[in-house]
């Protein structure tokens, strides 16, 4: 593995993608997990296949034309769910099935052989090119930015929306910030776990870091390294068993947050039953 | 002692539709003192302190606050995720936190000391570094009155701060109000009558209209133990 490491592109590409896609997971996903906009994530995903279908039509870097998707159906998403009585869940689900029917139509009126999808639906880790990467980068660097540069006032919403707008702050400011910073983390996060998988590996990580961590900051970090060993795990077995890195990566995540969250419950229950009988 | 005003209501009507909560408010708040806030269900207590607080405007009348006096409302429920992760003094210190959304903004250590000074007049040092989910219901609230005095409020107003609590933590809950009402100005909605009563300078009677008392001890006299909830 470390020799592949040393002597392929392609390894050295996967190493980094998981690194980039760990760091937007600790970012966004806590921000989406404490802002409740996991389901609407979940659509933003599926809502960029169309414009990653619109891309191979058209002929354009598809990934740019799901990024045109994912950030207007989360304007679209969050500015109906503002100024009209539809509810958000209405609209994720409607954008969740038309994106990806218009994705599928995309492809379909494009010429030629129907192309492979699968990286898309549910991530290759080893098949991240080098400009995939700079894309990648640039994306992740925006998105950390951003949040360094609001951190404090980017908490105070996301924990207390109501009390920041009683206090003056300009909580519309950072609504659009959040729905903007969102799609653009999920497309850093759709090469490696594919649009079909992305939820997991937003919540994943983050609600592990929360069983362990009570400060926001704290959670991210967690998250981030979470992420990183799921990620570079993922590689691994993808690298050796030649299975999709996105089924490798969620299959385990999923596996161990489950077995963690046994753990802590039957931790929980010993000392309640220690104090019961201490007292 | 002369007493100076700092809020009055004038004529001041609030209307949910086609059904007015209340109407022909007229009451003088003054500095640094204590006023309970009391009347039966659906009297009109959270709609009056959501005027106050600006949170809501009057369809008529007029509510004068003193100028550079800032307004802390404390609502009713805790409307936020217990879960989420942040710290007491975390959250304290977002009551510090300047309004303007402007880059890198950052806690000054003036800020901290105001976080860890509020902290410690609600009787909650040593819980600084807990998680708010780990709070009970009493320590909570607390540090809900923590986060509004460490803003540069001069006036908070809580909306049933003792509501699902119980009778000590309440208790510990007014004991900490009256010790605050040597620098800010308090309002509080209670159902508790006997024990907001007993440490309220002056009180207020919502029943759809205000009736004001100078003394909290003449509304308990007038009220003579009866039960208006």
């Amino acid at each position: 593995m470390i020799d592949a490491i040393l002597n392929y592109t392609f390894m050295q590409n996967a190493l980094i993608a998981a690194v980039l896609a760990s760091i937007v997971t600790g970012i966004i996903g806590t921000i989406a997990i404490e802002k409740r906009l996991i389901s609407m994530s979940g659509g933003i995903a599926h809502a960029s296949f169309g414009g990653i279908g619109f891309g191979y039509l058209a002929g354009f870097e598809p990934i740019w034309g799901g990024l045109a998707f994912a950030v207007g159906s989360s304007i679209l998403i969050s500015r109906l769910s503002k100024n009209t009585k539809m509810k958000s869940d209405t609209m994720t689900g409607i954008l969740w099935s038309f994106g990806m029917a218009l994705g599928i139509l995309f492809i379909s009126l494009a010429p030629g052989y129907m192309p492979d999808m699968t990286s898309y639906l549910f991530g290759d880790i080893l098949s991240v090119s080098t400009s995939s990467i700079i894309y990648m980068l640039i994306f992740t660097i925006i998105i950390s930015f951003v949040f360094i540069m609001l951190y404090h006032h980017l908490i105070i919403y996301l924990f207390d929306e109501e009390y920041s707008k009683a206090r003056g702050i300009n909580t519309r400011l950072l609504e659009w910030v959040v729905y903007i910073m969102i799609p653009v983390g999920i497309m850093v996060l759709i090469k490696i776990v594919g649009i079909i998988l992305t939820i997991a590996l937003m919540t994943i990580p983050v609600s592990i870091a929360k069983l362990y961590f009570k400060s926001y900051g704290r959670v991210i970090l967690a998250s981030i390294i979470i992420s990183m060993v799921f990620c570079i795990t993922g590689l691994t077995l993808s690298y050796y068993i030649n299975i999709p890195s996105g089924v490798c990566i969620i299959v385990i995540s999923t596996l161990i947050y489950l077995v963690l969250l046994f753990m802590r419950r039957r931790l929980q229950k010993r000392h309640h039953a220690q104090r019961v009988h201490g007292s | 002692m002369t007493r100076n005003p700092i809020v009055t209501f004038e004529n001041v009507r609030f209307c949910y539709d086609e059904v007015c909560a209340v109407s022909d408010l007229n009451f003088t708040i003054y500095e640094k003192s204590l006023t309970a806030v009391v009347g039966p269900n659906g009297g009109g207590k959270s709609t009056l302190l959501k005027l106050l607080s600006g949170l809501i405007k009057p369809d008529k009348g007029l509510i004068n606050v003193n100028d550079s006096h800032a307004i802390a409302y404390v609502s009713q429920f805790v409307d936020f995720d217990t879960s989420f992760p942040i710290t007491v003094l975390e959250m304290v210190l977002t009551g510090t936190l300047c309004k303007k959304v402007k880059p890198f903004c950052k806690y000054t250590r003036d800020q901290r000391e105001r976080a860890l000074n509020s902290i410690a007049r609600v009787s909650l040092d040593g819980y600084e570094g807990r998680g708010i989910n780990q709070l009970s219901g009493g320590e909570l609230k607390r540090a809900i009155i923590a986060r509004a005095l460490a803003s540069d409020a001069d006036i908070i107003v809580l909306d049933e701060a003792d509501g699902n609590l119980d009778v000590d933590a309440a208790r510990e809950l007014y004991g900490i109000l009256e010790g605050l009402k040597s620098d800010k100005t308090i309002l509080v909605a209670s159902h508790h009558l006997n024990d907001i009563l007993d440490i309220a300078d002056s009180a207020i009677y919502v029943r759809r209209t205000a009736t004001e008392y100078a003394s909290s001890m003449d509304l308990k006299q007038k009220l003579g133990g009866r039960i208006i909830l």
